[in-house]
């Protein structure tokens, strides 16, 4: 959203955790404010635990909606492991990453066929990686105290607003929220979404922040 | 709908949309009268908002049984008079081509526009096809849309070319447009509508030959001057610049990206190129007029750098043109802004090293190797069949039969579908795979040079309507002793459940002609149709059908689990494991694979997530120990 080009936002996690929803919310925002807006999806043979991410690009003027490997602004990522995946890739150094704790851990990994990936181990990737800020959260259990454990999703975005190059307004991303969520999701996801940036400005302003 | 708006006559509404509904807007603002084509990814949405738009808007769209059964509904369409538009992915397009290359010659009536959306990478498919070469081969107008509002502005274009010219116009896309959510500003809808009408006093045939050639070619060259006035090619430049940057279609979006990281904007020439066919030598002259060095930019195959290629040996001095022929781009795979952006850098570091590129802007190489490191961390995600689908059953269960009946070295030919994941652990199964309907005459060769061995050949519903009966018909004709293996879950499934000739739960709207019908009318003397879900029936039917010396075939019946109808099925039971008996051996895991089956606290062990379980049962048949079980859901 700067002079320098466009905001490069990626979305990782797993199928049924709602990044398709969470890519449109905030691309439904930067609409109303006067943004350009373009978004790629995975497509295709996604399904309820495999990977997808969606790359996110926010502007005045963008181009494709592919963002260059290490030229990712922000991620959100509501999935660690996938969360790594993308960041492999696409993390740009010292680009900000909001991360939920709370693993799906495939089951071949479980059961030992595969090695395991700590949280620890996926926080050390991430500064190797040159991550600037990080914010770690476990949006689950969040999420199940304030709107419901379906709207984890809307808490991450909430969290986006402890980052300072998230430029979108509160007002707007609420005002997303209610044009795309349907009535009996609204009040959770309108909860989860204040509780998520509460979050993220309380750890921002903390002795860790 | 979805997207109730994408009907409305708003114009200035600035609305969030994919690519392929952009295409559909097109449409909609060109007031098409009459839609149809065969469900492929990346095309599919563009056919699905025409669907719901229609009845409200009140023109026909429908799903045909596939491409070229489309593209001569669309040809009849257009000959009585209408705006019609066929809809299809790349290889779709190869179906149609024969009656392509016929209608080519003939002087069409009403706008007929061929949806082409191509797939670089192959993201949704088995290869990389670029199908500007068929605009070439066929002598047809094309043009590329490089965004949304190109894309929905580009589809009414083409349907008055296409009036104009008298041929029908091929609008190429490709999967990254398609697939990609932006703004889009809305334009009025079109009030035009034309009372059909077929006009019985002229010959619609291109017989003789040779007079309609000519009459083609003289088309063509019209069609030149006509898409020139349309102006949907762009230049950019003073006229001076030494290194000029061409995009065609979708790929001009990197081309900018590049020229514009490298902070060159206004210091390189640029030309998007939208016309594909025939070339817009006008435009790209005025480029070779000044830039001795031009970089083009293109998905899938070297189209245009060819042809500006050509076009250069009329200037009269020494030109450069780079591309994925020249080795300056990939040869294969999706356009990706990195390699561009190198490209370019390396042209303008030799050509003119007075112009400084910052440092930062190049991509950034060392983090590749890092990327490499860090995800050989990562774990892997398989894939395979959902939940209740019933391709798992099939799969199992033919794995069962054959050790069964002791067959040691079948032949097991595959198709087109979401069953193709039969490649894929656990079953590891199917052998071969080409085009749509391929395993059915595949099959009936093997069968007849390999006498010794069983051959089976697996094909899905909607690939067995699309292309598949006349290869069955072909191996009833001749009596060879292949067992097809018919999965049908009654919906085109792995492309989002569109309807087909079998799909029963249309059987109020539609006549249903099941694939069973079809194999006795074409003599296949053994036909049995099974409940996916009654795996030991289905085993005993497979082991019966293994042992026959006659063309058999079994249609294993089942919705898929993702059909609406099935879908929003409330569960009854719900699966549970029962550890005192289970011992650990994994078996289920291993030969049947469910993403219902997750870790049980027990280490070792295997339960059955209850959300994701979605009571079908067949997994009860795979666990030696008998420990799987089936719980009645309080209702």
């Amino acid at each position: 959203m700067s002079s320098q080009g466009p905001l490069n936002l990626v979305i990782a996690g797993v199928g049924g955790q709602g990044s398709l929803f969470a890519s449109q919310v905030i691309a439904q925002a930067a609409v109303q404010e006067g943004f350009s807006v373009r978004i790629a999806e995975t497509y295709g043979v996604t399904q309820r635990g495999g990977p997808v991410y969606s790359q996110v690009r926010i502007g005045h003027q963008v181009y494709g909606p592919l963002i260059p490997k290490g030229r990712c602004d922000l991620i959100l990522g509501l999935e660690p492991i996938e969360t790594l995946r993308r960041a492999a890739d696409y993390l740009a150094p010292g680009g900000g990453v909001a991360i939920n704790t709370r693993a799906n851990v495939p089951l071949e990994t479980k059961l030992g066929r595969q090695p395991a990936l700590s949280f620890e181990t996926i926080r050390e990737e991430l500064q190797k990686l040159g991550v600037g800020e990080l914010l770690v959260v476990d949006a689950r259990t969040m999420a199940e105290r304030a709107g419901g454990a379906a709207s984890m999703n809307v808490f991450m975005i909430g969290t986006l607003f402890g980052f300072d190059i998230f430029s979108l307004s509160y007002d707007s991303v609420e005002k997303a929220l209610r044009i795309i969520t349907r009535p009996r999701f609204l009040e959770g996801n309108l909860l989860s979404l204040a509780k998520g940036r509460e979050y993220a400005l309380a750890a921002k302003a903390g002795p860790n922040g | 709908m979805k997207k109730e708006v994408l009907l409305k006559d708003a114009p200035g509404a600035r609305v969030l949309v994919l690519g392929n509904e952009a295409i559909a807007r097109g449409a909609i603002e060109a007031g098409v009268q009459f839609v149809t084509g065969y469900p492929g990814t990346p095309s599919i949405e563009i056919m699905e908002t025409l669907i719901e738009a229609a009845p409200q808007l009140g023109f026909i769209a429908y799903w045909s049984v596939n491409e070229k059964v489309a593209f001569d509904a669309v040809t009849g369409a257009s000959f009585s008079g209408v705006r019609s538009m066929a809809i299809m992915k790349h290889v779709g397009l190869n179906v149609a081509v024969d009656s392509l290359q016929q209608l080519k010659l003939i002087d069409i009536a009403g706008g007929f526009v061929v949806v082409s959306v191509d797939d670089p990478s192959g993201v949704s498919s088995n290869n990389e096809q670029d199908n500007r070469w068929y605009a070439k081969f066929a002598g047809l107008p094309a043009i590329e849309p490089t965004d949304l509002n190109d894309a929905r502005e580009m589809t009414k274009r083409a349907f008055e070319i296409s009036e104009e010219l008298h041929m029908p116009v091929i609008l190429r896309s490709v999967t990254r447009l398609g697939h990609m959510t932006g703004d889009l500003e809305l334009q009025s809808l079109e009030p035009r509508r034309e009372e059909p009408y077929f006009d019985s006093s002229r010959e619609w045939t291109p017989f003789p030959c040779l007079e309609p050639e000519r009459r083609l070619r003289d088309k063509l060259r019209r069609a030149g001057k006509v898409l020139e006035r349309y102006q949907l090619d762009r230049y950019e430049g003073t006229g001076s610049e030494k290194i000029g940057v061409v995009g065609a279609g979708f790929a001009f979006n990197y081309a900018q990206e590049a020229v514009d990281r490298l902070g060159l904007r206004g210091k390189l020439a640029l030309l998007k190129v939208s016309t594909v066919n025939p070339l817009p030598s006008k435009i790209i002259h005025r480029l070779l007029s000044h830039a001795s060095h031009v970089l083009v930019v293109e998905d899938v195959t070297p189209f245009l750098e060819e042809a500006i290629k050509a076009e250069a040996q009329e200037v009269q001095r020494p030109l450069h043109i780079y591309g994925r022929k020249s080795g300056a781009l990939p040869e294969v795979g999706e356009t990706i802004l990195d390699d561009v952006v190198s490209a370019l850098a390396n042209i303008v570091r030799r050509e003119s090293p007075e112009m400084a590129i910052p440092e930062d802007a190049l991509p950034l190489s060392e983090r590749a190797e890092q990327a490499t490191v860090v995800k050989k961390l990562i774990p892997r995600r398989q894939i395979g069949f959902c939940a209740g689908c019933s391709h798992r059953a099939t799969y199992y269960a033919l794995t069962q039969a054959l050790q069964n009946v002791g067959i040691k070295d079948p032949i097991i030919v595959g198709d087109i579908g979401c069953y193709a994941l039969g490649f894929y652990p656990p079953f590891s199964i199917l052998q071969t795979m080409t085009s749509m309907g391929a395993s059915m005459g595949t099959a009936n060769a093997l069968a007849q040079l390999n006498p010794d061995r069983k051959v089976i050949a697996f094909i899905g519903d909607s690939t067995f309507y699309h292309a598949g009966m006349p290869g069955l018909l072909q191996i009833g004709q001749q009596q060879r002793p292949v067992l097809v293996i018919a999965m049908d879950n009654s919906v085109t499934g792995s492309t989002g459940q569109q309807p087909h000739p079998g799909t029963w739960q249309l059987a109020d709207e539609q006549t249903v002609v099941p694939i069973e019908d079809i194999a006795r009318a074409y003599k296949i003397p053994h036909v049995r149709v099974v409940r996916s879900l009654q795996v030991k029936r289905l085993i005993n039917e497979l082991q019966e059908a293994l042992t026959l010396d006659v063309p058999a075939m079994v249609v294993s019946r089942q919705a898929c689990a993702l059909e609406p109808g099935e879908r929003w099925r409330k569960r009854t039971i719900v699966g549970k494991i029962d550890l005192a008996k289970c011992d650990g051996c994994l078996v289920c895991f291993e030969e049947f694979g469910c993403p219902a089956f997750i870790a049980a606290e027990e280490e070792g062990k295997i339960a059955i997530d209850p959300v994701l379980c979605n009571g079908c049962a067949s997994c009860r048949v795979v666990c030696p120990q008998g420990a799987i079980y089936f719980e009645r859901l309080e209702q």
